[in-house]
């Protein structure tokens, strides 16, 4: 393998020799260590949109967004590709080849397999996952697409028998084949898992590996009878909002056993982990309770979680949605719904973390993705179809900031809404210099990508 | 001499072979990869070597304790052998557990093809000393560069590795590209080439390292890349499929 293009796309691998003393950020560093990273300027945000009523095609559809400076449609949507329906589009994610983006529906269950490779400008639908519920043997509303050599690893939020959250990992092979599911555990079924706290809910949400130390977490969030209601009624609803996920598992990633369930209470979504060698912890937040919380190792090799920060006024309950977490592990991005606002916490010490920083982005905020280098960062707003707020204050944008390390400036915006797409939810980035390719507007020619993988964590 | 009997004639602790090991596949394929720091963690340069140079940072789960499901069917093609037959991979595959890894002979990634070498290396190498396992595991290394790696050049990087008796290891490569690709293809082993580095008398490519365990009926059973291929982790796994075998007959012989 060759690092050859660090400018322009490599591997973590090259990016910490590099950058090691070196400061950097990256919302790359949210995706599977496994694969290649963008370091330099991508050339493509592909946006995985839900389809509204009364709106364009009334589709879920994957728009992609020219975002390098250099190209004439910087700016602008120069793609879309419907899936034929609405689905509650939620997440995606890539292969660890990265030639396609696999994306979810957490209503439908169903799967969209989308060819990123051949014209990165351009995503076909390669291919459709129908039957998710049955061949996982129940699971309902795949969530994060998290890429494992040559597999899948696919979290969800519910299951078919009562739509609550006991839920599973599902694996699937890059051909977009079953391979075997892994049920979370609960009290009725710890599955070999030592229960540390009060809880063994069994409930999902994201995925995050740390390979150096064989190890897997999941967090958790709630079943399908939650995130399809209206979010004012469920506030409403006592005993439903007592169905909210309180854990973080901990997995052996090699036998996908789950080892050691821990407590955090109030949904903990996000999981983004450290990627210094010798940082062996994790961040995630709590919806409900407006905490950061880590999760880490102990000198003696066992696995705590433990509040550090509040977000805001958690008595006001902001909501926080996405985290981002920087290259160095001293910066973390926290977005809060409620509120529109995007926070950085400086997170040196990771167990003080201390916001230094916010803006507000829109009448409400859900997703941030950051390049590489940490200088560009692109918000959405939507959060769930039945969750978004109302009338006015529903608003859906794509906007692209620049980050000087002390302000976010606007660049561009794009009202999803008044350009009929739908509501903007999920950001992946995509580049020619992936796949050895040449900009078509260019005759620089974009060297090729390392390929490098897993060392990111080891 | 060939670097392994002298790696072979080291006769101190584990420790210190691993080290040995890492020097002289470093030297061996001429990678840039001056000397190593005390703690294999790095090269002088800062580049973080992956775990398969070293000790493995957790203990591998036990072989048996744990279960390796189906991933796909490993596929077919065309290959040739080190003197320059034509072969066909499910043949090649037929009767053992099987390591599949594909290099090119060239690459200078201390993490990619001389990585995968090495941990095959030690791994076929500790599976042959325990008893009642020698005959049951086969390697296969396909080279993707077959304009560079051709027969000759791999029966020599075979006969360099001194590991006729030991290992049954095939090196192989194809009559070309367009003949490679195929099973490239079936396999979604990334290969780019460099376009870049071209000039230098010599082909360079972008590729994720990956090694295919195979089962006796030729599914794929686990795909490793950089961070698990450790040998610890390939003879567990190795052993775990050998184990499942084993139930499996018993079970048919109860009835």
């Amino acid at each position: 393998m060759n690092r050859i293009n660090r400018s322009i796309v490599v591997s973590f691998l090259a990016v910490l020799a590099i950058g090691i003393s070196a400061t950097s950020s990256a919302d790359e560093t949210c995706m599977s260590p496994y694969m290649a990273k963008i370091v330099g300027q991508e050339d493509f945000v592909y946006v995985w949109t839900l389809g509204r009523e009364g709106l364009g095609d009334e589709q879920d559809k994957m728009v992609t967004v020219d975002v390098n400076p250099i190209s004439a449609q910087y700016g602008k949507v120069i793609n879309s590709v419907s899936v034929g329906g609405r689905n509650e589009a939620h997440h995606s994610g890539f292969t660890d080849d990265r030639k396609y983006l696999w994306a979810g529906g957490l209503d439908s269950s169903k799967i969209f397999i989308f060819d990123v490779h051949t014209d990165p400008a351009k995503p076909t639908l390669h291919k459709t996952i129908n039957n998710f519920v049955a061949k996982s043997g129940g699971v309902v509303g795949p969530h994060t697409f998290y890429a494992l050599p040559g597999r899948m690893m696919i979290t969800a939020l519910s299951n078919n028998a009562d739509h609550g959250g006991r839920t599973a990992l599902v694996e699937y092979s890059n051909q977009g084949e079953y391979i075997a599911t892994h049920w979370n555990p609960t009290d009725q079924d710890l599955r070999g898992a030592v229960k540390s706290g009060d809880y063994a809910d069994g409930y999902g949400y994201d995925v995050r590996v740390l390979p150096r130390r064989n190890a897997m977490f999941t967090s958790s969030f709630t079943g399908w009878s939650n995130y399809m209601m209206d979010f004012g009624t469920l506030l409403q609803d006592s005993e439903a909002m007592k169905r909210f996920g309180n854990t973080v598992v901990k997995w052996t990633l090699h036998s996908r056993k789950p080892e050691k369930i821990l407590d955090v209470p109030g949904a903990p979504l996000e999981i983004r982990c450290a990627w210094q060698p010798d940082h062996n912890y994790c961040f995630t937040t709590t919806a409900l309770t407006s905490k950061i919380w880590l999760i880490y190792e102990d000198d003696k090799g066992e696995w705590h979680s433990k509040e550090v920060a509040d977000i805001g006024d958690p008595s006001k309950i902001p909501l926080p949605v996405d985290i981002s977490i920087t290259s160095d592990d001293k910066g973390l991005w926290v977005q809060t719904f409620m509120d529109g606002k995007a926070r950085y916490f400086d997170i040196s010490d990771p167990f003080a973390p201390k916001q230094i920083y916010e803006k507000a982005i829109g009448s409400q905020l859900n997703m941030i993705s950051q390049s590489w280098d940490g200088k560009r960062a692109y918000f959405t707003s939507s959060l769930l179809k039945n969750w978004d707020k109302k009338g006015a204050a529903d608003e859906q944008f794509f906007k692209s900031y620049t980050w000087d390390g002390k302000d976010l400036k606007l660049e561009f915006e794009i009202d999803f809404k008044a350009e009929k797409l739908g509501s903007a939810h999920q950001m992946r980035f995509g580049a020619y210099g992936l796949y050895g390719m040449q900009r078509p507007d260019t005759t620089t020619q974009v060297e090729s990508p390392s390929v490098d993988d897993g060392l990111a964590s080891q | 001499m060939p670097i392994f009997k002298t790696m072979d004639k080291l006769k101190a602790k584990t420790t210190f072979k691993a080290i040995a090991a890492t020097i002289l596949f470093a030297a061996f394929y001429g990678v840039n990869f001056t000397a190593l720091s005390a703690d294999l963690k790095t090269d002088r340069q800062g580049v973080y070597l992956a775990p398969g140079w070293g000790k493995l940072s957790f203990e591998a789960p036990a072989a048996g304790t744990y279960s390796l499901p189906v991933i796909g069917q490993a596929a077919d093609g065309e290959v040739l052998d080190t003197e320059g037959e034509s072969q066909s991979l499910a043949d090649l595959m037929d009767d053992k557990v099987t390591l599949l890894s594909f290099i090119y002979r060239t690459c200078d990634d201390v993490n990619g093809c001389p990585l995968s070498t090495m941990v095959l290396y030690t791994t076929g190498n500790k599976i042959a000393e325990q008893q009642g396992l020698k005959d049951k595991l086969r390697i296969l290394t396909i080279s993707f560069d077959p304009e560079f790696d051709t027969p000759e050049v791999m029966k020599e990087f075979s006969e360099s590795l001194n590991v006729g008796k030991t290992i049954d290891w095939h090196f192989l490569t194809s009559q070309s590209d367009q003949a490679i690709k195929p099973v490239l293809e079936s396999y979604q082993q990334s290969v780019v080439p460099d376009a870049t580095n071209a000039g230098e008398g010599r082909n360079k490519f972008s590729h994720i390292l990956r090694v295919y365990l195979i089962d006796r009926k030729k599914q794929i059973r686990n795909i490793y890349s950089m961070s698990f291929l450790h040998p610890d982790i390939l003879i567990n796994d190795v052993k775990t499929l050998l184990l499942e075998e084993a139930i499996a007959e018993a079970a048919i012989n109860k009835k």
